[in-house]
Formats: structure tokens, sequence, C-alpha cells
């Protein structure tokens, strides 16, 4: 039931040894990179690959132990333990995906530590021992982006083998868009794979914040391109209307209009 | 705001010149902008960028200012720009296939456009260019104009070298000796009604005249550096042997009339020119531009301080497009800090959103906590106080110092932080602190630009000043970052005590301890330092942690200040 079915399949030889020989080691993952750099989606095929339940917890800063591990609950007269998304994981021997590790405080995640570490175990004070089931295995991610973000603490890193991973490149991202949209012509996928190559360049030189350097965004726009929408309008809804900055969105548009002409319908993008 | 606008069109021109050239470092001397609405023109700014990205500019640029020299220089650079967009247009299209519309949109916004009529050569070849883009006719019946028209035809496999030959033969061939002029290009010279017509011709690729002018302030600028160094070491020997009143007078005319009344600075100066300090002064001033009424020395140093805002300000722009970015990634770093650490844990409240799985506490052991209470929404509740060391010592930063400045400040506004910037250097025994902003301000700190080094650095009295001029410690937490070489020295004298024999120099070790205590008092009352050290100034690392702690950051080069300042200023927000 619970093993994921991912959409997108990861590109990335190096990645995926790297990732394989970890978790086989019983290691757990740290998936560090900017945004569009596929860390859910490695997470979820790699899930998947070792046909394990997968349990993923997004990460915020009010997160707290009971929202990871479980929390007192009433039933039937009697205060019972009700387990959360990290203790169900441990148990069943799944895959536990933190998303976003850093945006945690530090401190939330003490009780994480012997989960993570060689000790494999979880305490819950008034309750029980949970010994770690074999294959369970923890993979986080971690947004670095251009802009810096919180550390993790030295603590808590040392409990991850950590993978950086790279930028998407061209030739990955074609097959993304090929596999995706199986009927787009060649040209506009090339235009659609170069608008993103120049809008990743221009975040890394600061010229635009990395709010409208959006994988998902484009993938969304295309499909509205292949619902009907001109090409411009779906890709000012998918990238360029994610920047509210003065100025940003006219540099958008530059680079879009050097790279698809002004009406840029769905027979020009997709064999019909 | 017209200015603001302006640099904004430009550096989207930047952008689309960036974005084919795929070069970012690139600054072009051509950006085009379109006659009417003084937008970026999209496809002739691509072409300057493509012209970057195919061919070599250093050879290209050659050319141009060696048709500068030329009275038809206008008309050259047009012509050259013509030759260069087909080559370029034909090496980029398979490639971008998009190039081929945006190249016939190009030619019917000219045709659209106020250009098509005027008249002459240039406007000739123009029009023919574009009636062929779209495919008619291209309208040239006069057998020399045809010539020149073809002539500009180059051929895409041709080096850099080739096309500057080229074009060079093209010139001569059809103008010099069609106007039996002179024979070598970089002297043609026209007689007058002939200029005055060309210059009718109004080119849309318009040199970007900025770069050229701040390069040449800079370069002015270096040659002065050494002199306004002497200047200053001229005035340091001088300090012996002034009376009270004359210190107090040149003190005012060079840095500007205190800030607060005669009352007050006897009241702060009870208070913290004690101890070590005794026999020193404090002065707070918001700084003076211009020499007017002043005389003799005071005068020079303001002419020299003024010149220093003018260099000061020529560097920053000259270096604007790093500095901006630096100010983005800046911003950026503190806003990820504030809102990752601005966010309360919920805490248990007797009202706010119910939490079930709490209820049976309510029911069973009488705790009506049940709920989770929101703490209160954002507002930053601490303020910056930045404090840099203006002693002689930084003659040669000094440009870099107020960049680097003028960055953290900016990217502290944008992000809503109530700020401080002083400067502060000690000159017969006065201890001024300039104070560029105030808290109060929100306007961009430009005043940063007025700072200006000279005289020795008192860092224990300063440090005292700037407990003063951080006010209020009740409601705000305070963060005092300086930057300083961790080498205070002074020509007045520390007591450790009463007596001729308790007087020491004001420097080295004692100096350092004078300091260090000064900083732990400041630290005792809540105030978090951070203390910035550059390697470029020789100030031993260990003195620094002294008087600093952990809270030390160095900074590598300069350059990198904004960077560090980022980073020690997160750590500290998020440790709040």
């Amino acid at each position: 039931m619970r093993v994921p079915v991912p959409h997108f399949p990861y590109f990335g030889r190096e990645i995926w040894e790297n990732a394989l020989t970890a978790l086989l080691c019983g290691q757990n993952l740290l998936l560090v990179g900017p945004k569009a750099t596929g860390k859910n989606v490695l997470a979820e095929n790699l899930a998947q690959v070792f046909n394990r339940p997968m349990w993923n917890v997004s990460f915020h800063i009010n997160m707290d132990a009971s929202a990871m591990l479980g929390s007192d609950t009433f039933k039937n007269g009697e205060v019972t333990f009700r387990p959360g998304p990290v203790y169900c994981c441990a148990q069943q021997g799944g895959f536990g995906v933190f998303d976003e590790i850093n945006m945690a405080r530090n401190e939330a995640m003490a009780v994480l530590h012997s989960l993570l570490d060689y000790r494999r175990t979880i305490d819950i004070p008034g309750y029980s021992l949970l010994k770690v089931h074999p294959a369970c295995r923890f993979i986080a991610t971690m947004n670095y982006g251009y802009s810096g973000t919180r550390e993790v603490n030295e603590a808590l890193m040392s409990r991850f083998a950590v993978i950086k991973m790279p930028l998407i490149e061209e030739a990955p991202l074609a097959r993304l868009l090929r596999t995706e949209f199986p009927r787009i012509k060649e040209n506009a996928l090339q235009a659609f794979v170069q608008i993103f190559m120049d809008l990743e360049k221009k975040c890394s030189e600061a010229e635009i914040s990395d709010k409208s350097l959006d994988l998902r965004g484009l993938l969304d726009a295309i499909h509205l391109m292949e619902n009907g929408l001109e090409a411009h309008r779906a890709l000012a809804m998918g990238i360029t209307n994610k920047s509210f900055d003065e100025y940003e969105p006219a540099l958008i548009t530059d680079i879009i209009n050097l790279h698809i002409p002004g009406e840029y319908e769905k027979t020009d993008i997709f064999e019909l | 705001m017209a200015k603001l606008k302006y640099d904004y069109r430009k550096r989207r021109a930047l952008n689309i010149v960036w974005d084919v050239s795929g070069d970012y470092r690139y600054s072009p001397d051509f950006l085009s902008f379109s006659p009417e609405s003084h937008q970026p023109n999209l496809y002739l700014n691509a072409v300057i960028g493509l012209t970057r990205k195919y061919y070599d500019m250093k050879i290209l640029n050659a050319l141009f200012d060696e048709l500068k020299q030329s009275a038809m220089e206008d008309l050259f650079s047009d012509l050259l720009w013509l030759g260069l967009e087909g080559c370029v247009y034909q090496k980029e299209l398979p490639h971008r296939p998009v190039m081929a519309y945006l190249r016939r949109q190009q030619a019917r916004q000219y045709f659209a456009g106020p250009l098509t009529i005027r008249h002459g050569v240039a406007q000739e070849m123009q029009a023919a260019r574009w009636h062929e883009v779209l495919g008619e006719k291209n309208g040239l019946v006069d057998p020399w104009a045809r010539g020149l028209y073809q002539g500009l035809a180059f051929d895409p496999a041709w080096t850099t070298e080739e096309v500057c030959h080229h074009f060079r033969e093209l010139t001569r061939k059809y103008f010099v000796s069609r106007l039996l002029v002179r024979e070598s290009l970089e002297k043609v010279i026209i007689s007058n009604p002939v200029a005055e017509l060309l210059k009718f011709l109004v080119p849309q690729f318009a040199r970007n005249r900025d770069s050229v002018l701040n390069f040449q302030i800079l370069k002015h600028d270096e040659n002065e550096i050494v002199s306004g160094k002497k200047e200053r070491n001229g005035l340091m020997a001088l300090l012996t042997g002034q009376t009270a009143v004359k210190n107090y007078e040149y003190i005012v005319s060079c840095f500007g009339s205190s800030i607060y009344s005669a009352s007050k600075v006897l009241d702060i100066e009870r208070n913290a020119c004690t101890g070590p300090h005794r026999g020193s002064h404090l002065h707070f001033t918001r700084g003076r531009l211009g020499s007017r009424g002043a005389v003799g020395e005071a005068s020079r140093w303001l002419q020299n301080a003024m010149k220093q805002r003018a260099k000061n300000l020529a560097y920053y722009k000259e270096n604007s497009e790093r500095y901006r970015k630096s100010i983005a990634h800046l911003t950026a770093q503190i806003r990820t800090a504030l809102q990752t650490t601005y966010m309360k844990l919920p805490i248990p409240a007797k009202s706010g959103e119910l939490v079930p799985g709490s209820l049976w506490r309510g029911l069973y052991v009488n705790d009506d906590r049940v709920f989770y209470g929101r703490e209160e929404v954002f507002t930053p509740d601490f303020t910056v106080d930045i404090m840099l060391d203006a002693s002689a010592s930084r003659g040669e930063y000094q440009r870099v110092i107020a960049a680097q400045a003028y960055v953290i400040a900016e990217a502290l506004r944008q992000c809503g932080i109530p700020y401080q910037i002083y400067s502060f250097c000690t000159l017969r025994g006065y201890t001024v602190m300039t104070l560029f902003q105030t808290y109060e301000e929100k306007k961009k700190s430009l005043n940063v630009f007025n700072y200006c080094a000279t005289g020795w650095n008192r860092d224990g009295l300063a440090l005292r000043g700037a407990r003063q001029l951080m006010g209020d410690f009740t409601k705000t937490r305070k963060i005092l970052i300086m930057l300083t070489d961790a080498s205070p020295n002074d020509d007045r004298p520390l007591f450790d005590g009463k007596g001729v024999l308790r007087q020491h120099e004001y420097q080295g070790t004692r100096a350092i301890q004078d300091t260090a205590d000064e900083a732990a008092a400041l630290r005792r009352e809540g105030i978090r330092i951070i203390g910035l050290i550059n390697d470029e100034i020789a100030g031993g690392l260990e003195q620094a942690k002294k008087i600093f702690g952990k809270d030390l950051v160095r900074v590598r080069s300069l350059d990198k200040m904004a960077e560090s300042v980022g980073k020690a200023l997160c750590h500290q927000i998020s440790t709040f």
C-alpha cells in the first residue's frame, strides 16, 4: 500500500550508485541541493526500488517530538499512545523521508539521535522502547540554495551519509520532458530545456531570486499547453508570476522570448 | 526615481546580453534601447550578446575604438553592427530557432518606428536589411549602395581578424576613396556640412558612455590616493602641543558640531571618560561636508574628505553590479534566518488552537491548557549597530570599507531591521563618533560614503561611545558589529590608577586588555558584539580573540566583508 509509485524516474548514475550503496550498508541519507534537483524524486525512487513502504514527514519550524513519534490520545476512556509517522516507519521497516530537515529546530531533532545512529532504538517515555526494524532507513532532504539556508547541527549531520544533488543538466532534463510529454516536438523541447537552463544560470548569478526557478512550474505549464493554452500565458502562470519582485518578471519574460516566438500554440509544440 | 528606472532598463538590457552570451562578467560597450519607449530592444541586445559569444571582443573593441577617431563614427559603428548582425544570426539560428521570429519582429518594428523617415547611408542599409528579412526587395538602386550592402554580408566562417580586416577594406573602398578625403580610416576628416548631415543619423546602437566615464574617474582616483595618504600623515605629525580650546575648535571644524547639547556632553564625559580614559573626550557628530569657513589644516582635511567621498562613490558605482548582487544575497540570507527564528514553538495555553491529543488532561488531571497558544507576530525586536574603525591605518581600504558597509546597511534596511552606522577615530584626544545613519532613518544610507579615515583608534573609549549611541536597552536587543584591526592605538595615555607612574601608552597588550574589558562590560549588559577582523591588515588574531572571544569573524578579504557579516548575523539571530 505505502510503497510509492514515483511519477518521475530519477536520472543520474553516480547518484544512484552512491545512494544504493549507502542504504545497503544500513546508513541513512541526507540529500542536499537547491530547488529542482530531484531530492524527493530520488527518495521515492529508492523506496520503490527497495520495495519498502514510505512515510513522508514535512519538517517545519513548529515540529516537535510528538509530531514525529506520536502523541497521547484518549480512546475508550483510556489514555493511549497514538503512533506518529516516524514510529510507524521504524516499527514496520519502512523508508522515512524527512522533507526539509533543516527547517525544524535542531533541539526538536535531538529525540531522533538514538534512532539514527548505531543504537537504532527509540524510547517513548511512559510506553516502551522500540527497536528499529532492520529494513528501516531514513532519507532526509535539505534545500541548500543560492541564498543560503539554516544549517543542520553537527550532531544530526553526523548521523547521515550526505549526497550533494547536482543541478539538473540539459540531457536529463530533456529526457525527463520527453518521458513526461511523449508527443512534444524536438524544437519545442529544446526551447523549454534552454529556458530552464538560462533561468538556472541567472539564478546562480543572483540576477533573479530562485522563486521562478521552478521545475514543477515548468512541467505544469507544459501540461497547460498540452491542453491548448498559449505558451507565454502558460509559462507566465507556471514560472513568471511566481516572482513578486518589481523587475524580475521582465527579465524572465526576456529569457522566454529569447527561446519561443510570440504565438506558440499547441500545434507548434506537440505532434497531433 | 528617474535614475533608478534608467538603471533598471540598463540592467534588463544587460541581462539579455548575458542570457545569450552566457557570460555574466561581460560588460558591453553597447546596449540597444528602443527609440520611442526607451525599453531594451530584445533582438539587438541579443545580437550584442551573440557577438560576444562568437567573436573576440578585444579585437572588435579595438576596431570600435579606431572608428571613434573618425568623423563618421556613428555611421561606421552602425554599419559594422549591421554586418555582425547578419553573421551572428546565421551562426545562432541552428541553436535557437526563435531567432528567425525575433528578426522578423525587429524588421517590422523598424518600419513601424520613427527611424524610417531619416535619410542617410546607415538608414538605407538598415532598411535594405530589414526589407530582405521580411522577404521583400531591398530597394537599393544606386550601384555604390548595392556594392556596400553586399560588402556588409560578412561570411559567418570568418574569424574576428578577418571580419575586422574586411570591414577596414570596405570602409576604405566605399568611403575614403569616394569622398576623397584621406587614405587612412583612422583620420577620416570630412567637411563640416557632411559631418553635420551624418550626425543627423541617429544610431540605434547607443554607446554606453556611462561605464567609460566611470572608468576615467577611477584612474584619476588611484593617483590621488597616494597624495591623500601623505596629507593624513602630515596631519598626524601635528598632534602635540595644542591647547584644549584649539583642539576642540579643530575637531568641530573638521567633523562638524556635536549632536548633543553642552550639558549632555558633559554628562556623557563624566560617565564615559573616566578610569583608563581619563582626560580623553568623546565627540558625537553627524559629520560635515564642504570646507566653508574652515581654515588651514582643517580646511585641507575637509577638502580631502570631500575627495574621499567622491572616490568612495565612484568606486561603488564602478562595481555597482557586484555590490548589488551582494545586497541581494545578504538580504535573502538574513530573511531566511529571520523566518526560521521568529516563529516560536507553540505553547500549551488556555485558549487558542485546540489540541485533541491533550484533551484527556482536561478531563482527568484537571489541566485546562488543552490549546496551543500563538505567540506574537513577527517584528524584529533587535537592532544592529555597525561601528567602523576609521583610523589612518584604513587609508588604502576606505573605498572598499564604505562600499561594504553600504551593502550591509542596505540589506538590513530591506529586511526592515533598524540599524545604525557610525565610524570612530581618535584625534587630539577626541574620540570622534561620526553617525552616518540612525535607527529612525529609513532612507538609503548614502551617508556611509562620507567614510573617511584619519587619526588613531582608541577602541575602548569608542565602545563606551557606542554604548551611548545605542540608547535604551529595555525593549530591544542589540547587536554591535565592530570593524577593527584589533590593534588599538592612541597618543593619549591609558591610566590604571592615579599618579604619573600609573600612566601607560595606549597601545599593545594594555590597550587590548582595555578594549576587551569594555567589550565584556557591554556583553554583561546583554549586547552581542561581533568583531570583524580582516587579514589584509596585520592584526594578531590572538589579540582579537581576547576582545571578541568566539564572536569573531575573520574577513579574508574586505571584498567578502558583507558575506562574513551575513553569516555572523544569521548565527546571532538564530540563537536569540
